[in-house]
């Protein structure tokens, strides 16, 4: 197993903290929106194997983990992708592979998209990525967290359908000791905050048609926070691109069912 | 469609051991291990081989004792293949490969596949015979030394005829594959006849994507046998192939060739567990 | 001079219902037990009649088939051992190569040797190529298992002390002293079969007692072999006792009499390969350049007359195969001087494996036939002077 360095990088100005790890063609993780969300709590079981055989780059977004908690009013989404591009620039990253989680994989697709591509994509893997989340009892819990500690236990269990995870009450502790950092519990849900009687200001919803990239889709088929069938949509609208279902993982695949994923993933990469 | 011309052959050596191996196409490596008796025609110029290298870097090694090269007095089972092929795989030091088995080769590539996954990354077996299905006294496989050229062609082909070796207009060269492949067939397969009875019980080490291929009209493995099989090899897709036997490589070969490049990247979801 | 008299113990009221195959895969409800009984003790007395006229035994071994009931030799031998009183008792052959087990053979064998109180002559052999799908061991590692199998049972036959260990490729004891020890020393003589000059060759350089079977005048260049394998050991020309042959015998009190018995005796040529091809040739029997040629349709060395003419064995009349050598046939006077004319080819052969008996020849036609050749022709043979012991053909 490489050695996992925690460090910090002001990437346009903006207070950066990642992992890294292994060498190699980067491959960068790019981590979930829950409340709480991190690199570290997305990816702890995929870092050090994927080190082994890639330069591994796992940043915390804006708003989350140790990094900055800023929040643009304007277009979030656009400046997230801008910071992870800085981010890559700030490190000497000209090309890497990418991995993004719910949120992440939502905004790995967006970057991939636009025109030219925001971030230098050799090859992309949605986890749990694209669709939509219906409006359920997972996705109230997700929307309304309140701070307390037994709120953060059924955020646990919406996200994460390992069984020894969600009976973990250590594990309970540190996500929930993540949600109360300073300005990240407003980052989080400043995504909601709307002036009364304007409608959402989302840009449009990311047309998946024009992914260009070899890309991997795995999707867990255990998911609350998608409708079923979700990815084989998704499957259908991304020309080239493979499916793999998880029989046995919800939201987050890579937490649920690492050993797995972090095989699948390599296989993929290493074509 | 991929000729394989004299050039394409080389002889290596593998630990000490001869080899004659068939190269051809670019993309990831994929191993062919080719079958045995009773095929009645084997040869280098495969067109299944020649598409195939559309899409891989195609490694088609002549078993020992198939061919020319004989296999040395210590090689007499599968078992001896599959660590034998696994020193090929170091010799030259490929990895990610895709291992294509055929019938008796793919008793070789699940043998291979429960040893070691290490340097593979997909597994594809064709008519695969290697295990027991049957009861002690059920044949999963026709007595293939026991019966008339005539009828194995019957059992083993969609089309019967086109598959019968056409014997006066052979070459010398492939009269001598077919007397060899005839021999080395039973030299390895004899008795446990053409299957490992361990082999069974270790299929689940096999944690790699797996994709069984199956020429429906084969009756040379009894019905459900292939099915079995794909069952024993955890998340294993099953793909039946028309219009051919016991060898869809050789009935259909562009079919067979394009389901392998479309399990390798993965044209329909899989699941895994 | 010795002469064996030989017989399959055939269940010839079968032969008519075979389908292309008499062997392996004829079904055994086409035997009736209660006259396979007749039969089996019909044949020990006509032995027993052999051992009374002074001719010696010969018994053979095939497995899953009509021409010979005698799968397994050794109860033929143990019957035979206690109803005999002088006869040698030749076992061509013991098929070492087709059995698990060679420890049970060497116990199986000393025992005889003792109960018969040394008059065993233990041949081995390697089987033909149907008693493949019986046996079921690969035939690719025949040879191999052969010649360990012999090596093994030697070595069980002379070990005398405290027991031996064998871990062979194919057989594995730790604790080998085998109960009884044979009544013969060092062991009992060694036979075996060929039809090939390089096997011949071998057996010649183990001194052991080579017989060929129906090779007819086709049979000089197979002795020379031998001789040539004998004497490269340092030893001078093998004598006639060496050497052994199989033919046909029919001997009658006219040359008609004699004709009907050879036509009856025949039986066994025109039968014994009536079998299901595909078992004709397991894989590995013959060279891979023998099986191309087979795949092209190119024929097999045939018998031949004396003066060269190809002789079919399974389509040859009596005429034709008294002209091959291959079955002597006549009067006692002419089936004299055929053997003889035979050993003079030869140079020299001192075991006759006379078949006296085939098919559906009558208790009445063999006692006849057995009577005859042991009054009128044995003596003869006996007194019989064999050519010097030759090099090879002069």
């Amino acid at each position: 197993m490489p050695d996992i360095e925690e460090k910090y990088v002001d990437a346009g100005g903006m207070r950066t903290h990642y992992f890294e790890a292994g060498a190699g063609h980067p491959l960068v993780l790019l981590h979930s929106g829950e409340f709480g969300g991190c690199a570290e709590l997305s990816w702890e079981f995929n870092i050090g194997p994927l080190g082994e055989h890639f330069h591994v780059l796992a940043p915390d977004w804006l708003g989350f983990g140790k990094s900055e908690k800023l929040f643009s009013f304007e277009d979030m989404q656009a400046l997230r992708i801008r910071h992870i591009a800085a981010f890559l620039e700030s490190l000497g990253i000209e090309k890497a592979h990418f991995i993004g989680n719910s949120m992440g994989g939502g905004q790995l697709a967006r970057a991939a998209v636009m025109d030219p591509p925001a971030f230098p994509i050799v090859k992309m893997i949605l986890g749990g990525a694209g669709g939509f989340a219906p409006r359920n009892e997972s996705r109230e819990t997700l929307n309304s967290y309140d701070g307390t500690r037994e709120h953060m236990r059924r955020v646990v269990e919406a996200v994460v359908q390992r069984a020894d995870l969600r009976s973990d009450e250590s594990y309970i502790d540190r996500r929930h000791e993540m949600s109360l950092e300073a300005g990240a519990w407003e980052c989080t849900a400043a995504a909601r905050f709307k002036m009364p009687g304007r409608a959402s200001s989302g840009r449009g919803a990311t047309d998946f048609k024009k992914i260009k990239f070899p890309t991997l889709i795995i999707a867990g088929a255990k998911d609350p926070l998608r409708n079923p069938g979700y990815a084989d949509e998704l499957h259908a609208e991304i020309e080239g691109s493979e499916l793999v279902m998880f029989a046995d993982a919800g939201h987050c695949p890579q937490i649920d069912m690492p050993d797995a994923f972090n095989k699948t993933v390599i296989e993929f990469l290493s074509r | 469609m991929g000729a394989a011309s004299a050039e394409n052959l080389q002889r290596i050596k593998v630990d000490g051991v001869e080899l004659d191996i068939n190269e051809q196409g670019s993309g990831p490596p994929l191993l062919f291990l080719h079958p045995g008796h009773p095929l009645g025609r084997f040869a280098h110029d495969e067109p299944a081989l020649g598409a195939l290298a559309k899409s891989f870097r195609v490694i088609a090694p002549t078993h020992p004792g198939f061919g020319h090269a004989d296999a040395p007095k210590w090689m007499t089972s599968v078992d001896d293949l599959a660590y034998f092929y696994l020193d090929l795989l170091n010799e030259l030091d490929l990895n990610g490969v895709v291992l294509v088995g055929a019938s008796f080769g793919g008793w070789i590539a699940a043998e291979i596949a429960v040893k070691s996954t290490a340097r593979l990354s997909r597994l594809v077996l064709a008519n695969p015979v290697g295990i027991k299905i049957g009861d002690r006294e059920t044949r999963d496989f026709v007595d293939i030394y026991s019966i008339f050229d005539k009828e194995i062609a019957e059992l083993a082909y969609a089309d019967a005829a086109a598959g019968t070796p056409d014997i006066p207009n052979l070459s010398d060269e492939t009269l001598f594959h077919m007397a060899r492949s005839r021999e080395a067939t039973a030299r390895y397969g004899w008795s446990p006849f053409l299957h490992n009875p361990k082999l069974k019980s270790r299929l689940h080490r096999i944690d790699i994507p797996t994709l069984v291929l199956y020429g429906e009209a084969d009756r040379i493995t009894r019905d459900g046998y292939c099915r079995a099989y794909a069952d024993c090899i955890p998340g294993a897709q099953f793909k039946p192939m028309k219009d051919a036997g016991h060898f869809p490589h050789k009935e259909t070969p562009d079919a067979f060739a394009q389901a392998v490049a479309n399990f390798v990247v993965r044209k329909d979801k899989e699941l895994v567990s | 001079m010795r002469v064996f008299q030989f017989t399959e113990q055939p269940y010839p009221d079968a032969w008519d219902k075979h389908q292309g195959s008499l062997r392996v895969n004829l079904p055994n409800k086409l035997l009736d037990p209660a006259h396979a009984a007749d039969l089996f003790h019909r044949y020990y007395d006509e032995w027993q009649l052999a051992d009374q006229l002074g001719i010696d035994i010969m018994v053979n071994e095939h497995h899953q088939t009509a021409t010979c009931m005698s799968s397994a030799c050794v109860i033929t031998l143990a019957v035979l051992s206690r109803i005999t009183k002088r006869a040698r008792l030749l076992i061509l052959g013991y098929p070492i190569a087709n059995r698990p087990d060679p420890l049970r053979a060497a116990e199986e064998l000393a025992t005889i040797d003792v109960i018969s109180r040394g008059r065993l002559e233990m041949g081995f052999v390697k089987g033909v190529p149907q008693e493949v799908p019986v046996a079921n061991l690969n035939p690719v590692f025949q040879n191999q298992r052969f010649w360990e199998a012999h090596d093994f049972i030697i070595k069980a036959m002379t070990s005398h002390d405290e027991p031996f260990n064998w871990e062979s490729e194919n057989f594995h004891y730790r604790q080998v002293n085998i109960w009884p020890r044979p009544y013969q020393q060092p062991h009992p003589p060694v036979w075996s079969t060929t039809g090939s000059k390089l096997t011949a060759e071998k057996l010649g350089s183990l001194g052991y007692t080579m017989a060929t079977l129906g090779t007819g005048y086709g049979t000089r260049p197979i002795y020379d072999a031998y001789r040539k394998g004998y004497m490269a050991a340092g030893r001078p020309p093998p004598g006639a006792d060496r050497f052994a042959y199989l033919g046909f015998v029919a001997v009658g009190e006219t040359e008609e009499e004699a004709r009907r018995l050879g036509e009856l005796v025949l039986a066994y040529p025109r039968t014994s390969g009536i079998v299901h091809p595909p078992f004709r040739n397991p894989p590995g029997f013959l060279s891979v350049q023998d099986n191309v040629r087979i795949l092209k349709g190119e024929g097999r060395p045939r018998s031949f007359t004396k003066d060269g003419r190809v002789v079919n064995m399974r389509k040859g009349s009596v005429q034709d195969l008294i002209d091959a050598g291959v079955l002597f046939c006549g009067t006692p006077d002419q089936v004299f001087d055929q053997i003889i004319d035979f050993i003079g080819h030869c140079g020299g052969m001192g075991n006759l494996l006379m078949m006296g008996h085939a098919g559906g020849m009558s208790h009445e036609d063999t006692v006849s036939n057995l009577t005859l050749f042991g009054r009128e022709v044995l003596p003869r043979l006996k007194a019989f002077r064999q050519p010097e012991a030759a090099a090879a053909a002069e």
